[in-house]
Order: structure tokens, then sequence, then C-alpha cells
């Protein structure tokens, strides 16, 4: 039986724009993780599509890190924490919005922002 | 430490030695992964070398785990006998792809036919203009056929590949951010 050929790398590229949000998805629980990755974002780049994934990577290596650290239930449970249910260093509230939006627009957002994790 | 996942083999598949890659066992199945996290695009080339040597279910990209521990219970163990039946499906087909320019009268389906002759599944992927974009799931022993077929008919040919195209239904994400 011959060895097949390796994957010409010109095609695999391309291939990875297509196939790359797909496989077995592994349900996240509080010690797999699941980083997603926004589709048009790979359309558009596959180098912005690394290098974003990259940084998704280390947050989530840091989320990680802080399970094993802490009492288990302390560590919020995926799409819990940041804007738009991200993991990273921005906070729910990030300073630069709150000087843009008025103050009581702010707190409306702040008592809303619950029931959007649902 | 986390675990950078690429997906499930049998747990006597054949590592390429140059990635990194070692395997996690649970009874007949393994989990292929990696210490550190790796971008997309070596992700994407160290499954497809997984696929050189055999059969792979492919995980999505941006999995990670805790531990070796947490593979075995929350990966291998909640769905071993699905696995396995997926493994075994993959056994002897990899998944190529044959993406074809059309000219003003050119088929794909006249000028792909060759390839189609070959493959066991076809499915029509996401294009744009001008273009046809098709995964075969193509026997591996055909392989080099495969792609001469897709070179002769003016087609750009990627493969083998993980059978991402090809995995069940069921197992297909949920969502476009996969949780």
């Amino acid at each position: 039986m011959t060895a097949p050929a390796p994957p010409a790398s010109g095609g695999l590229a391309e291939a990875l724009n297509i196939l790359l949000d797909k496989g077995l998805v592994i349900d996240a629980t509080i010690r797999v993780s699941v980083i997603g990755i926004e589709i048009l974002t790979i359309e558009a780049k596959i180098v912005i599509a690394s290098v974003d994934t990259y940084i998704r990577y280390l947050e989530a290596m840091q989320r990680l890190e802080a399970t094993r650290r802490a009492v288990p239930g302390v560590v919020p449970a995926p799409g819990t924490q940041g804007i738009l249910g991200t993991h990273g260093i921005l906070p729910l509230t990030a300073p630069v919005a709150a000087a843009v939006m008025p103050a009581e627009h702010l707190e409306r957002v702040e008592v809303e922002a619950p029931e959007r994790q649902l | 430490m986390s675990l950078h996942l690429f997906g499930v083999v049998r747990a006597a598949h054949e590592v390429p030695a140059d990635r990194n890659i070692r395997l996690v066992v649970l009874d007949d199945l393994a989990a292929a992964v990696r210490e550190a996290p790796v971008a997309a695009m070596p992700h994407f080339e160290a499954l497809s070398a997984l696929v050189a040597t055999g059969s792979v279910v492919p995980v999505v990209f941006g999995t990670l785990a805790e531990s070796e521990e947490a593979v075995r219970a929350d990966v291998l163990a909640p769905r071993a006998d699905g696995l396995r039946a997926q493994l075994d499906r993959l056994a002897d087909v990899v998944e190529v792809h044959v993406y074809l320019r059309l000219g003003a009268w050119t088929s794909a389906d006249t000028a792909l036919a060759p390839v189609g002759a070959l493959a066991e599944q076809v499915v029509e992927l996401p294009s744009e203009r001008q273009e046809v974009r098709r995964a075969f799931l193509v026997p591996r022993r055909q392989l080099a056929t495969a792609r001469q077929a897709a070179e002769k008919a003016g087609g750009r040919f990627a493969g083998p590949l993980p059978a991402f195209s090809f995995l069940d239904e069921r197992q297909a994400p949920a969502s476009r951010w996969g949780w």
C-alpha cells in the first residue's frame, strides 16, 4: 500500500476556510471548554482568524487555570462573562462605554445584562 | 496544563512524530492532544497528517481540556460507541476537496464526473461566484487517482482531509459559536 501524498498547502488553506467551524462538538463542561470561532471572520481572512483564535485560546487557558485553582462551582460557566458572552480581559462594563453613554442608559444596560445571558 | 484536542482516533493509531501530538487512551479509543494550543492552520495540518495514517473523528477547532482525566471522562467515555461507529465508517475512506472555476461552457457535473465515480458520497460546499466546491469521500487507495482526475478536469485538489463534511449530523455544531 502506498502512502498517501501530503496535501498541497495551497488547497489546504482553502479547505480550512470551509471546514474550520466543523467537527465533533464536546458539550462544554467545567473541565472542557470550546472556544467558538466567528465564521464570518474566517471567511474574511485566515490570518485574522488565527490571531484572534490564539487570543481566545490564551483567555480560555487562563480560565481553565483559574478553574483548577478555585473551588469547583465558583468559576462562572461558559457564556456568562464579558461582552456578548466572551471570556477575556474586558470587564462587563468597559470604562470606555461608561464615558460615552449617558448614566441612565448605562444603568439600564446593567439591569438588562443578566437576561441576555439566557 | 491545558490540552489542545485534535480529534478521536483508535488507540493503535500511528501518530506523526514531529508535531508534539500524543494520545490519551481509553480502552480502544484515544484522543490526539497537544500540550500547548495551536493556531488554526497548524491545527488543520496536524489533523490532515493524522488522517494520512488512519481514521480520525475531528473535534471542532478550539476545544481545550483541563487534564487527561477530563479528556477520558468528558470527551471519550460519554460517546464511546458513537465514536467507534464513526471511526469504523471512516476507516477506508478520506475526504478530498475539488475546487473548480467555471468557464462559460463548463458543466461542473460533467467535468467532475470522473472524481464522482470514485466517491462513496459527495457534498456540495459553500462557494462563491464562478466556482464550484465539492467534497468527495473517496477510498484511501484511490487518493492518487482522485487527484489526477481532479487536476485533469482543471480543478484544484486538497486532500486527504479529515472527514469534516461527512460526520454524523447529530455531531454538527449547534451554533456558530460552538456552545
